[in-house]
């Protein structure tokens, strides 16, 4: 029952053969039993969520059902502000830290009727300062379920470890570039990053402002069509949050059209041997359902530049006064200590250059996905990295190919990363379908129609045993 | 982890002059190079060091964060400072090559409304 889809306990719920009270209990206690072992979780919020579940079941009971989010727990990562509740932004410099309003993300689901069970450890400042292995954390190394000597990815890597352990049913990441289809591909979860501006980030800690991005981790696609419903929208609160509706499932008209999707040339090459066999075997599954373009050239410019400048430049702002303080020295892993200090010496005419470059950059890329429905490749080169090690010596002359990450999120593009099998270690790996930016609901059903026909989603990680 | 000694407070007049001594020193390669090949420097325009040798732009740039923070970084830790600011300087010289023209503007805009 645990590792339920949202949908599957939903009609649960709905049909009141759980209460919402019961599920909460259930998720807390697995919280509490394996949150710590996995690095996952920053505070449980126990009383809350059980004041929102008997809320829920209330309600329910009335006949009042908000949604398919109504009664539902889940987590959110531990940079969106809760009332009351320690926000820790996953740093010891602000493990005190509490405000006294909620995180519109946080607003919005509570309007859905969904119930909080946790805040989500994080990569300490969800990793702008350069972090350089999986210690980073005041909480510890987060852990993939699937092998505890490796990492569950970050900065999202509570939501990724607490969804695939299903300590929660859904959790909410946040993406500046890279830190929801990471920890998605390393913990074999459903991950989406969505369009930039299409969820309000009031209230969320901010690293990069013309970068950061809230998004739902889940166990499927479909899950994550119906949490994006509920938290998409214009805010006053976020001069970027957009008025454009995202409508899901998308309209039955659109939806029976026959897809098209692009395989980025080069994006396998030089991937570990399993990441390949499984990305291969994917794209053929996709030809099921879609037309498939076998070689699309993605463009050549320099998107890790970019986007490492303006993460710095903005990251260097940010945090300033933490910089200034001399408190950057109390952060856990060593190269978030003075990496800080070397981002903001970036030059204002270089951020300029960076911000500059993002328009013709953001005209390439559209011009590209304005063919297809959506660009896959890899979600990563790699399977996750091993917790003992720094990241540049976990799997040496592995990687390279497009950069396809930094390029979606300089553009502010969609992108789901989905599970798609397992390579070295028994970890999972995945496949990003990355879209045309406001064009998720498109993603979300072309990754719906894969795990239709395949089970890797449904897979549960050994963590009981362990 | 030892700390580096530095003067806690600098006047502002001698900031001015380290500013300007900086901007001499993170110009000089640049011009030099220029003078004596006889030719515009090409793009882009600082050529690249040797890996293992940052440039003086880096080392620079390093000088002023150790006058703002150096109370609170050792000095293993300013060499690593210098790597990195070392590598956003190859960045930006990645950067650099991009062709852009004077319309094209910084992907953010400025409103009046509050």
């Amino acid at each position: 029952m645990l590792y339920s889809s949202v949908r599957e306990l939903s009609e649960q719920i709905r049909a009141r053969r759980i209460t919402s009270v019961a599920l909460a209990e259930a998720y807390l206690d697995r919280l509490g039993r394996l949150g710590q072992r996995l690095g996952a979780v920053a505070t449980i919020t126990r009383d809350l969520a059980l004041k929102e579940a008997r809320e829920a079941d209330r309600e329910i009971r009335a006949g009042r059902w908000r949604g398919p989010l109504h009664g539902i727990p889940y987590g959110v990562k531990d940079l969106a502000a809760t009332r009351g509740i320690p926000t820790t932004w996953g740093a010891e410099p602000y493990k005190d830290q509490v405000f006294d309003y909620d995180a519109t993300v946080v607003k919005r689901l509570r309007e859905a009727g969904a119930v909080l069970v946790a805040k989500l450890a994080m990569v300490e400042l969800a990793g702008g300062f350069g972090y350089n292995n999986a210690d980073a954390s005041f909480t510890g190394p987060g852990r993939t379920p699937w092998n505890l000597e490796y990492w569950s990815g970050g900065s999202s890597s509570g939501p990724g470890a607490a969804t695939a352990a299903a300590l929660v049913p859904f959790s909410i990441g946040s993406e500046t570039s890279g830190s929801i289809i990471t920890p998605s591909a390393f913990c074999g979860v459903s991950g989406l990053r969505p369009t930039y501006g299409r969820v309000s980030r009031h209230g969320a800690m901010a690293l990069s402002w013309t970068l950061d991005k809230l998004g739902p981790m889940c166990r499927t696609a479909d899950d994550c069509g119906i949490v994006l419903a509920a938290i998409a929208g214009r805010d006053p609160m976020d001069p970027t949050a957009a008025a454009r509706q995202f409508v899901y499932p998308e309209p039955a008209g659109r939806a029976v059209k026959k897809f098209r999707v692009g395989v980025i040339k080069g994006s396998a090459d030089r991937v570990q041997p399993e990441v390949k066999k499984n990305f291969e075997e994917s794209v053929k599954l996709l030809r099921r359902f879609a037309d498939v373009d076998d070689s699309v050239e993605f463009p050549d410019m320099p998107f890790g530049p970019v986007v490492s400048t303006i993460v710095g430049a903005e990251g260097a702002s940010a945090f300033r006064d933490l910089l200034e303080s001399g408190r950057a020295g109390l952060l856990r892993q060593t190269n978030d200590r003075w990496g800080g200090y070397a981002a903001s010496m970036t030059l204002a005419v270089d951020y300029l250059q960076a911000m500059r470059i993002r328009g013709p950059m953001k005209r390439e890329l559209d011009k590209l996905y304005s063919k297809y429905d959506a660009l896959v490749a890899p979600s990563r080169a790699t399977v996750s990295y091993p917790i003992a090690l720094d990241f540049d010596k976990a799997y040496p002359g592995v990687g390279g190919g497009p950069a396809v990450i930094p390029a979606g999120n300089i553009a502010g593009q969609p992108a789901i990363s989905i599970p798609n099998g397992f390579g070295a270690n028994n970890l999972p790996t995945g496949i990003q379908l990355t879209g045309r930016a406001w064009g998720e609901a498109r993603l979300v059903a072309l990754a719906s129609l894969y795990q239709r026909e395949t089970d890797w989603h449904r897979k549960r990680p050994p963590v009981d045993s362990a | 982890m030892s700390k580096l000694k530095v003067k806690e407070t600098i006047t502002s007049s001698s900031r001015r002059e380290f500013a300007k001594s900086l901007a001499i020193l993170a110009a000089a390669p640049v011009a030099s190079r220029a003078a004596e090949s006889g030719v515009t420097p090409p793009s882009p325009p600082q050529q690249t060091p040797p890996a293992d040798q940052p440039s003086p732009v880096a080392e620079s740039l390093t000088e002023v964060v150790k006058l703002r923070h150096g109370k609170n970084l050792s000095e293993e830790q300013l060499n690593l400072i210098k790597r990195s600011i070392d590598r956003s300087q190859r960045n930006a010289d990645r950067m650099r090559q991009f062709k852009l023209v004077n319309s094209d503007e910084p992907a953010f805009a400025f409103t009046a409304d509050i």
